[in-house]
């Protein structure tokens, strides 16, 4: 434990000058970031690579501090010899000082998503999160396609049933529209009915396919849908699976989804780091950390971390845990676990 | 220790370093045999690159000899129960320079498996005993090249080892700390313990080393005490009772002969040449 602290401690030293520099350069960077025109704009579609400048370089210069802090890291470092015969841990202590440097690194990265944070609100953003959108696919009550049709009169309505606990605050629709006849074109008209009450004032205009549909009313619980057709119109209509989405919205604190998304860099880096594991024993601490810098980048550009993602659905003020990273992040998880596993035989053993 | 029991045997020990890109392999250790008796102090001799830090390597359990045997109090070479058996003193500089010397004895003693109380009791002995006291609040990256040597050795000597492997134990030392490395030796000579140790300082081979091994390019190339060594000439020369001018003479006289006058080691009284170069 001692040295646990002690690494750790060493770690955040190390890191002290670099978010002192970085912090005014993460400032700089979004100062000079477009603002997002609509909730579809990747933000800094022009900007991604300087946004991640400041992370990716903390994360760096984390690395660096591990690789320093560790002398089993790599190979032949100063004071290895006193270490090399005392068998630390399956990993000769390698995994324990990664998880230190991760601390340290969480740390710095926490502190500079705080400056990022204020400087955002200085700017004048909202201290809330946009509304995140939860979807709930409702399923049709039916075993054929559920159509409406003017073929078939006799059925002018489509029932699905919502199978949520949280009350639902909107409904997304995105109907599958098929042009009956060449010559007219009249579009659809639909009332949509919750637990037996209209959700629409207006009708709603079903005029071209795939077009996305959204209604929104006050919070309330919805276990069954109807759409009826008010007139047929020239289309025949269809909702397949997954185009009849129930739908909540949650606030959340914009400086906690800031945080998130800075922390979600800890994942390349503990990739990094995972691979320094496997292979540093038999390269020089500056190979070692090149092969870090590699995995670091190659992550972060490639999306085989989800910091790219984390970072666009932070800047257009998604609410992270919903935006659907959780997947890739155990993906990465499990990615990291996989290369400590094949480490161990490596690690473990007597160096020939 | 069992008397009858070898604290070190190495029986036809190789190792080999893998060549990589494009550099060849490198035969580091060729063939070597050792012994080292319950009480005894055997020395390494050799120029640099002659594999004596290798085989201290091995028979610390840091490598693995690509063949032969190595077997330290009974056990194998690298044997985890020899952690604690066994005291080694590496070359270079320590690890951790953000620590305190008793923390860095702590983590190792904790890495040694030995229990809190004892290893408390221990510590304060060990940096007595080294005369490290006055330095416990300092960093270790702030402690000059001679206390950290003295606190390697002190590292060594916390788990009441058996057998103690040293690589240059007085290397940067000045000469009160070599006097005081050397006592420490003998008194735990005096207790039944074994020593091997490598070093380039003769002197201190001839005061406190019951018998010398020399290693040359990988190959032990002599084997025995002193007075053994200087009575063969097959391999070595060494000559005994000589002054720094008549070792000066004999270092001309190899010269001449056509011998290399690398690895010379000078004594106080021997003087050591390896006559591989010469015709």
């Amino acid at each position: 434990m001692i040295l646990f602290a002690q690494t750790i401690s060493d770690c955040l030293a190390r890191l002290f000058w670099p978010v002192i520099i970085l912090c005014p350069l993460s400032w700089a960077v979004l100062a000079s970031r477009p603002e997002p025109r609509d909730a579809s704009d990747l933000v800094g579609s022009s900007m991604g690579l300087w946004l991640h400048l400041p992370a990716l370089l903390l994360s760096a210069a984390g690395i660096a501090a591990v690789l320093e802090s560790w002398p089993l890291l790599s190979k032949e470092q100063p004071g290895s010899k006193h270490l090399r015969r005392l068998r630390i841990g399956p990993l000769q202590g390698c995994g324990l000082a990664s998880i230190a440097g991760i601390i340290a690194m969480a740390a710095g990265l926490i502190v500079m998503a705080l400056c990022f944070d204020l400087v955002a609100r200085s700017e004048g953003k909202s201290e809330a999160a946009r509304p995140i959108v939860r979807a709930l696919p409702a399923d049709a009550d039916l075993d054929i396609p559920p159509a409406l049709d003017r073929r078939q009169p006799a059925r002018r309505s489509l029932s699905f049933s919502v199978h949520s606990t949280w009350e639902s605050e909107g409904l997304d629709l995105r109907p599958h529209a098929l042009l009956l006849e060449r010559d007219s074109y009249s579009a659809m008209h639909v009332q949509v009915i919750g637990d037996g009450k209209v959700l629409n004032r207006e009708p709603i205009l079903i005029s071209n396919s795939d077009e996305l549909i959204s209604l929104r009313f006050p919070s309330r619980p919805l276990r069954s849908l109807e759409i009826r057709a008010l007139d047929f119109g020239d289309f025949r209509v269809s909702f397949p699976a997954g185009t009849v989405c129930s739908l909540s919205t949650e606030q959340h604190h914009s400086r906690i989804n800031c945080i998130l998304a800075a922390l979600s860099y800890l994942l390349p880096a503990a990739l990094s780091l995972a691979a320094i594991c496997l292979l540093g024993r038999d390269c020089s601490k500056a190979v070692s950390l090149a092969l870090a810098l590699t995995v670091l980048v190659a992550c972060t550009l490639a999306d085989l971390t989800p910091n790219a993602a984390a970072l666009q659905a932070y800047g257009r003020g998604e609410w992270i845990p919903s935006s659907g990273l959780g997947e890739e992040s155990l993906l990465s998880l499990a990615l990291i676990v996989t290369l400590l596993l094949i480490a161990i035989p490596f690690r473990s053993g007597v160096r020939r | 220790m069992d008397p009858t029991e070898l604290a070190i045997e190495v029986e036809s020990l190789h190792l080999r370093y893998p060549g990589s890109w494009g550099s060849p392999a490198v035969e580091a250790l060729i063939g070597v045999d050792l012994q080292v008796r319950p009480g005894e102090i055997l020395g390494i001799l050799g120029p640099n690159g002659s594999g004596k830090t290798t085989l201290l390597e091995i028979l610390s359990g840091g490598l693995r000899q690509t063949k032969g045997r190595a077997r330290i109090l009974g056990r194998a070479a690298g044997d985890r129960q020899l952690i604690a058996m066994m005291g080694y003193q590496p070359e270079g500089p320590l690890p951790f320079p953000q620590l305190k010397p008793g923390e860095f004895l702590d983590y190792l003693g904790s890495l040694m498996g030995l229990p809190g109380a004892e290893l408390s009791a221990r510590r304060k002995a060990v940096l007595s005993q080294l005369r490290l006291d006055g330095v416990a609040e300092r960093k270790l990256g702030k402690l000059s090249t001679g206390l950290q040597r003295r606190l390697a050795l002190a590292a060594a000597l916390l788990p009441e080892p058996k057998l103690l492997i040293l690589d240059e134990p007085t290397s940067g030392l000045d000469p009160e700390a070599s006097l005081l490395v050397m006592e420490i030796l003998e008194k735990f000579r005096a207790g039944g313990g074994s020593v091997l140790m490598a070093s380039h300082h003769l002197q201190e081979v001839e005061r406190v080393c019951d018998r010398v091994c020399v290693l040359v390019a990988g190959r032990k190339r002599a084997e025995g005490s002193l007075d053994e060594l200087l009575s063969t000439e097959e391999q070595l020369l060494a000559a005994s009772g000589l002054d720094a001018s008549g070792q000066d003479r004999v270092v001309e006289a190899v010269a001449k002969a056509g011998g290399s006058t690398k690895g010379w080691r000078q004594g106080r009284r021997h003087l050591f040449a390896f006559l591989r170069d010469l015709k």
